[in-house]
């Protein structure tokens, strides 16, 4: 089976393929953070196997916090944090840069350099 | 004779930045295990985070990190470059796997950078952890400390950085025991909870804190119902994290870097904060 459009640029982007997930969900089973995602990790999956780029304007990927247990754990090698690394990474080449604006950062005066630095990478490129 | 294990050793920003005693303790401990660290000259930040996308360029800061160790360590016999903080560890270890596995890879970032020699992908990079346990021992460690904190019940985390994904993973990544054997090693009582190899929430400390707060206060409290007195970390970020955790549930449990409790093990200067130490301090003593 061919992959669709948006698969192919998430497997081009990531090296992942989409299509070998069978959604059996073990993925969000063990996601920490879906009590604030709006879709959960393998409804993402799912979406994108459809080629559905509403998926895009998800808050999924931008919830994500990249801490592979879902990677690790998919029976089928699916690397799902690496496909929520390329939406964003798809959605900021279409739709260009946000900006981060550390006023909006109540904490900054004891947050440390490395949470900053992560957050701008994750958030802005 | 005393054999003194020399390696080179890269420190990162937080470490400098926001909590010096983490760097601090661990060169006390050092002096103490015949350890040599020997900064690399010139470094960058890592990054913090490793990306997942196609774009090699954003790891330009660790690859000349690691370039720079290659250099320093030409002189002499070994191959290791050594980390404290655990996220640094996982993204130069990440860029290293990429360099040495990708031929591509390695020869664009080579090319890309005209200004510095290439990489040849020799390095391997460990965790203090892993030089702890692997190249000292964690019984000649226990066997070398004069003030065994056997009061002490200490919650092990491990977060993500040291076990995700599996090629960087120090132990068994669902079932690790070094932090474990470690707190063994101090003479320590280690505490066995559920969450702690659980995601504290990583950089959404900074924009999103209520959901680093909930996932941190959840771990917290695990640890402490399981009869945690503190808890330690391998990492500046878990460190901040679990505090805003601590603050939330409402309880005094002092999160530690690891190098600090095996400083108070060794007794040398462990750089514990004025009201850290009395809090350990009451709970070494059992009120
Ligand atoms: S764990 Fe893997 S196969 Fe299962 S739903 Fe998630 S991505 Fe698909
Ligand atoms: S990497 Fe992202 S999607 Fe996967 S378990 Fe962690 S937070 Fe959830």
């Amino acid at each position: 089976m061919s992959l669709n459009e948006l698969e192919e640029r998430i497997s081009e982007i990531s090296g992942v393929n989409v299509d070998a997930c069978y959604q059996c969900g073990k993925c969000s089973a063990g996601c920490l953070f879906t009590a604030h995602m709006d879709l959960l990790p393998h409804q993402v999956l799912m979406y994108i196997q459809r080629g559905d780029e509403s998926v895009l304007d998800n808050e999924t990927p931008w919830i994500c916090a990249s801490c592979f247990t879902c990677s690790v754990r998919c029976p089928r090698g699916v690397d799902v944090a690496a496909v929520m690394e390329s939406l964003r990474e798809l959605r900021i080449r279409e739709r260009g840069y946000e900006t981060i604006d550390l006023r909006k950062i109540e904490n900054l005066k004891d947050l440390p350099q490395i949470a900053l630095t992560a957050a701008a990478q994750k958030l802005t490129w | 004779m005393v054999i003194v294990i020399r390696v080179i050793y890269y420190p990162g920003c937080s470490l400098r930045n926001s909590y010096p005693e983490f760097e601090k303790s661990a060169l006390e401990v050092c002096k103490k295990l015949d350890i040599e660290l020997e900064e690399i000259p010139e470094w960058n930040c890592c990054g913090v985070n490793f990306s997942l996308s196609d774009n090699i360029m954003r790891h330009l800061g660790a690859v000349r990190t690691l370039i720079d160790a290659q250099e320093e360590l030409s002189s002499t016999a070994g191959n290791e470059i050594t980390t404290l903080c655990s996220m640094c560890y996982n993204v130069l270890k990440r860029t290293n796997i990429a360099l040495k596995t990708e031929q591509d890879t390695r020869e664009n970032v080579n090319d890309y950078i005209d200004d510095a020699p290439n990489y040849k992908g020799n390095l391997e990079v460990s965790h203090f952890l892993q030089l702890l346990r692997d190249k000292i021992g964690f019984d000649t460690i226990f066997d070398k400390i004069t003030n065994p904190l056997s009061d002490l019940k200490i919650a092990p985390y491990y977060g993500c950085a040291l076990l995700r994904p599996e090629d960087v993973a120090v132990d068994k990544r669902e079932s690790p025991t070094i932090i474990e054997e470690f707190i063994r090693a101090i003479g320590a009582t280690s505490v066995d909870y559920p969450y702690k190899m659980e995601c504290c929430g990583n950089y959404h400390a900074a924009f999103r804190k209520e959901i680093v707060e909930i996932r941190s206060k959840a771990i917290v409290e695990s640890a402490v119902s399981a009869g945690a007195d503190l808890i330690i970390s391998p990492c500046p970020l878990c460190t901040y994290n679990l505090g805003l955790g601590v603050e939330n549930l409402g309880k005094d449990v002092p999160v530690l870097f690891f190098t600090q409790v095996l400083a108070m093990a060794l007794e040398v200067d462990s750089y514990l904060s004025p009201e850290r130490e009395e809090l350990v301090l009451k709970n070494l003593q059992g009120s």
